[in-house]
C-alpha cells in the first residue's frame, strides 16, 4: 500500500460517508422545497446562520437539533424487549448506510500500476452486496413494528415485510438481466461497460440497452424504499404512521434518516446500473485521460458558463418582491456567494490551465478526471433524488392490494420474460 | 492473532445467537438470535476470503429466511402466550447437548484432519463458484433443484383448498 | 318526464391506461412545469411573505377579534343582558353586571372577559346581542401572547379594539 492508495481509500470513505449522511438534511429540505414549489408555495426559506440561508437548507439542521433535544419517550406498555425496540431503528439506519458504501463515485484510479477503487468499500461484487444488505433493512422495520405492541405498527411492519418479499423478486430478476448483459457483478465494471455506444451513436446506457428491465428496476426500487406511490408500510391515511407509530424523537429520526439514505442509495444504484454512473455519455475515462488538454479546455470554457448562469439565477431569485419591506440580508448573501463562486472558478481555471499546458503529470491528470467524475456523479445523484421527489408529489398512493397485484402479476412475469429474452440474445451474440 | 480474535468474536455471536434462538419463549427474540447467528456465519465466510458465500449467506438466510419467518410470526401472532407450554425445556436442551457432545468431538477431529488448503485458497468469488458448480457438481446441483421443486409442489398442494370441502361449506 | 342522463365514459380499460406509464408521464410533465416555472422566477409564486407582507383582502364580513362598541358619548353600549354568554357554544364569555349610573340604561358590565383560547369565532355572540354591543369587525386575525392569561381579554382591551370597516359606534343604542 502506497501513500496514494491510503489517501484515496480515506478520501473515498469520507466521500461515501458525506454523500450518505450530509445528503440527508439536503434531501429533507429538497423534498419540502420541491413539494412546495410544485404546489406554488415557497416552503422553508427563512432559517439562517448569520444571514446565510442557502435557500433555506439550514432549516434541516435546526430540525435535527430539535429531534436530538426532544424528550426520549418510551411507551410504558412495552414490557419486554425494550432494547430491541430501541435497536430496530439503528438496524434500519446502519443498513441503509452500509448499502450505499458499495457505489463507485469515480473510475478506478491507476497509480504506479496500482488499481485503486474510488468506492467507500473497495469490493468487486457491489451488486450482490447491495442486494444482500438492502434486504436486512426491513428487519429493523419488522422488529420495531412488532415490539411496539401497537395494531398500526404491527400492520405497518407486516405490510413492509410482504412488500419486500414481493418486490425483492422483480428487483433481483431485473438486476440479474443487467448482470447477464454487462457480464459482471461489479458496479464499476457496469459503468465502464456503459461508456461505449451501440447502434453507432446511442450511448450504451442501461435504459437504452434494457428498457424493460430498467423500468422494472426503477419501480421495484421505489417500492423497496417505501416511497410514494408505494407508501404502504406507513400509509398515513390508513394506519397512522405505520411501523414507527410508537417511536419518538431520535428513534423516529433514525427511521426517517434511514428512509432518506435508502432513497439516496436507490438513486445511486439507478444511475450506476442504468444511467452510466459517473460518466457523461459518449466519453469514457480513457478518452478523457488521453485527450487531457482538450478535456481541460472544454472544462475551462464550460465551468465559467455554468457558474455565470448560476450567479445570474441567484441574483434574480435570491430577492424578495418590492412589496416586502425587508429582504432579510438576501442581498448581502448574494454578494458574498457571488464572490465565493467567482474566486472558486478563477482557482479552478488557473489549476486547469497549469495542468493542461505546463504540467505533464499523469497522476494529476487522473486525479482531475476523478474529481470531475465525482462532480458528475453528485449532479446525477441529486437529479435522480429530485425525480424521486417529483414522482412522490405527482402520483397518488396505490392501495395495498393493488401494490401486491402489480408486483406479483405484472412485474414478476415481465422480469422473468425479460431475463429469458436477455439470456437468449446474449448467448446468441457470444 | 487478529484473525483468531475476530473468529472468536464471530463464534461467540453465533453461539449466543443459537442459544438465544432455542431458549427464548418470545418468538421475536428467537428470530433475532437466528439473525445474529446467521450474520456471524456470514462473517466467518468473509474471514475465509469467500466473499460470494458471505454475501449469499446474508442474502438467503437473512434476506429471505429471517424475513419470511418474521412475517409468519407477524401473521399468526406467535406471542409467547400462544406458544405450547414446555415445562422441562431447559433440562431437555442440556440433556441433548450432552448427548451430542461426542459427535461434536468426532466432527471436530474429522474436520481437523482435512487438508488445510481451505485457508490458503485464493479469493472465492462468484465466477469460481459458478464454474465449479456447473462443471463438477452439476448432477448434485440438479438433484437439489428437483428436491426444491418437489418441496414447492407439495407446499402448493397443502395450501390449496380441496374442492370437496369448499362445496360442503357453500 | 324525460330525464337528462349523461353517461360518463369509464377510463382505464384501454391498453394505454393499463400501462400507467403514459399517465405518470403526463402528470410529471404538469408538476415539472410548475417546478421549473417557480424555480426560474421565485417571486412569481403567488404567496404572501406573511410577517413582512400583510393581507389586504380581508372583507367586512370577516369574523376577526371581538370588540365592545360604544355609544355616541363614549359610554359602553353593553347592558349586561348575558345574551351573548348564553348563546356562546364554547362558554368563553364571562360577564359580571353592575348598576349603571350614566343615565342610559339600568345595567352595565362591571367586568367582561372573553377567553380567546376557548373561543371558536362562530359569531353567535354578535348575532345574539340586542344592543349591537359586541362585534367582530376589527379585522384582527392574529393574537399573540406569552402566557395563557394574555389571551383572556378584559373589558378595557375589548373596548380599545376599533372597528376596521367604518362603523365605529353601536347602531342600536345612542
Amino acid at each position: 500500500m502506497s501513500l496514494a492508495a491510503i489517501l484515496i481509500a480515506i478520501l473515498s470513505f469520507v466521500l461515501g460517508a458525506l454523500l450518505a449522511l450530509l445528503t440527508i438534511p439536503v434531501l429533507v429540505w429538497l423534498e419540502r422545497r420541491v413539494a412546495s414549489l410544485i404546489q406554488d408555495r415557497l416552503g422553508p426559506n427563512r432559517t439562517n446562520v448569520f444571514g446565510f440561508r442557502f435557500g433555506g437548507v439550514v432549516q434541516s439542521f435546526a430540525d435535527v437539533v430539535k429531534l436530538l433535544l426532544k424528550e426520549e419517550y418510551y411507551p410504558s406498555h412495552i414490557k419486554t424487549g425494550k432494547w430491541l425496540f430501541m435497536l430496530a431503528p439503528v438496524i434500519t439506519f446502519a443498513v441503509a448506510l452500509l448499502a450505499f458504501m458499495a457505489i463507485p463515485f469515480a473510475d478506478t484510479l491507476h497509480i504506479d500500476g496500482e488499481a485503486l477503487r474510488v468506492q467507500a468499500l473497495p469490493i468487486d461484487y457491489g451488486v450482490l452486496w447491495y442486494l444482500a444488505i438492502g434486504a436486512i433493512g426491513v428487519l429493523g422495520v419488522i422488529f420495531g413494528g412488532w415490539l411496539s405492541h401497537n395494531k398500526y405498527a404491527l400492520l405497518g411492519s407486516a405490510r413492509a415485510g410482504s412488500m419486500v418479499i414481493s418486490y425483492e423478486l422483480p428487483l433481483g430478476l431485473s438486476i440479474l438481466a443487467f448482470i447477464i448483459t454487462y457480464n459482471t457483478v461489479d458496479f464499476n465494471a457496469m459503468v465502464q461497460w456503459q461508456s461505449g455506444t451501440f447502434f453507432a451513436f446511442l450511448p450504451a446506457w442501461g435504459i437504452l440497452v434494457q428498457p424493460i428491465a430498467s423500468i422494472i428496476l426503477i419501480v421495484s426500487l421505489f417500492a423497496e424504499t417505501n416511497r410514494n406511490p408505494f407508501t404502504v408500510a406507513e400509509g398515513e391515511s390508513e394506519i397512522v404512521a405505520g411501523f414507527m407509530t410508537e417511536h419518538t424523537a431520535m428513534k423516529f429520526a433514525m427511521y426517517f434518516m434511514g428512509e432518506y439514505i435508502a432513497m439516496n442509495t436507490a438513486s445511486a444504484v439507478i444511475i450506476t446500473v442504468i444511467f452510466g454512473g459517473y460518466q457523461i455519455p459518449w466519453v469514457s475515462t480513457e478518452m478523457m485521460l488521453q485527450n487531457f488538454s482538450v478535456f481541460a479546455m472544454v472544462l475551462m470554457i464550460s465551468v465559467p458558463v455554468i457558474v455565470g448562469l448560476l450567479i445570474k439565477w441567484m441574483r434574480k431569485n435570491n430577492t424578495v418582491r418590492p412589496t416586502v419591506s425587508t429582504d432579510s440580508g438576501r442581498n448581502f448573501e448574494t454578494k458574498v456567494l457571488t464572490i465565493a463562486l467567482l474566486s472558486m472558478t478563477a482557482l479552478i481555471e488557473v489549476i486547469l490551465l497549469y495542468l493542461a499546458f505546463f504540467a505533464d503529470s499523469s497522476l494529476a491528470n487522473s486525479i482531475t478526471v476523478m474529481l470531475f467524475q465525482i462532480v458528475v456523479f453528485v449532479v446525477k445523484l441529486m437529479m435522480f433524488n429530485i425525480f424521486f421527489i417529483l414522482i412522490r408529489w405527482t402520483v397518488p398512493r396505490f392501495r395495498y392490494d393493488q401494490v401486491q397485484h402489480l408486483g406479483w402479476y405484472y412485474l414478476l412475469p415481465l422480469s422473468l420474460l425479460n431475463l429469458f429474452i436477455t439470456a437468449l440474445v446474449v448467448v446468441g451474440i457470444t | 492473532m487478529l484473525e483468531i480474535s475476530i473468529f472468536s468474536i464471530l463464534a461467540l455471536f453465533m453461539i449466543g445467537g443459537s442459544i438465544a434462538m432455542i431458549s427464548n419463549r418470545q418468538t421475536v427474540f428467537s428470530a433475532f438470535g437466528f439473525l445474529v447467528a446467521m450474520i456471524g456465519l456470514a462473517g466467518i465466510f468473509a474471514l475465509l476470503n469467500s466473499q460470494f458465500l458471505a454475501v449469499a449467506q446474508i442474502m438467503v438466510s437473512v434476506g429471505a429466511v429471517v424475513v419470511l419467518s418474521m412475517l409468519t410470526i407477524l401473521t399468526v401472532n406467535a406471542n409467547g402466550k400462544n406458544m405450547p407450554h414446555e415445562p422441562n425445556k431447559n433440562k431437555w436442551i442440556i440433556f441433548t447437548s450432552i448427548l451430542v457432545a461426542p459427535f461434536t468431538i468426532l466432527l471436530y477431529k474429522a474436520l481437523a484432519t482435512l487438508p488445510d488448503h481451505f485457508s490458503t485458497m485464493e479469493t472465492i468469488n462468484s465466477k469460481v463458484i459458478g464454474k465449479e458448480l456447473f462443471s463438477e457438481w452439476v448432477l448434485p446441483f440438479e438433484i437439489l433443484s428437483i428436491l426444491l421443486l418437489s418441496a414447492m409442489v407439495s407446499a402448493i398442494v397443502i395450501a390449496r383448498k380441496s374442492k370437496n370441502k369448499e362445496r360442503g361449506r357453500s | 318526464m324525460k330525464q337528462k342522463i349523461t353517461v360518463i365514459p369509464r377510463y382505464g380499460s384501454s391498453f394505454k391506461d393499463k400501462l400507467y406509464l403514459p399517465a405518470i408521464y403526463d402528470g410529471v410533465k404538469v408538476t415539472f412545469k410548475h417546478l421549473f416555472d417557480n424555480v426560474s422566477d421565485i417571486n412569481a409564486v403567488d404567496t404572501l411573505e406573511y410577517p413582512e407582507e400583510q393581507p389586504t383582502d380581508i372583507t367586512d364580513r370577516y369574523r376577526g377579534l371581538h370588540r365592545l362598541t360604544q355609544r355616541s358619548d363614549d359610554s359602553i353600549a353593553c347592558v349586561a343582558c348575558f345574551m351573548c354568554a348564553t348563546a356562546c357554544p364554547s362558554n368563553c364569555i364571562f360577564i359580571e353586571a353592575t348598576e349603571r349610573e350614566d343615565g342610559h340604561d339600568e345595567k352595565m358590565p362591571k367586568s367582561f372577559f372573553i377567553d380567546t383560547l376557548e373561543c371558536v369565532f362562530c359569531g353567535y355572540c354578535v348575532e345574539a346581542c340586542p344592543c349591537d354591543a359586541i362585534r367582530m369587525d376589527t379585522g384582527i386575525f392574529s393574537l399573540t401572547g406569552n402566557s395563557r392569561e394574555d389571551f383572556v381579554l378584559n373589558k378595557e382591551q375589548l373596548l380599545a379594539n376599533k372597528g376596521a370597516f367604518g362603523e365605529e359606534n353601536s347602531c342600536a343604542r345612542d
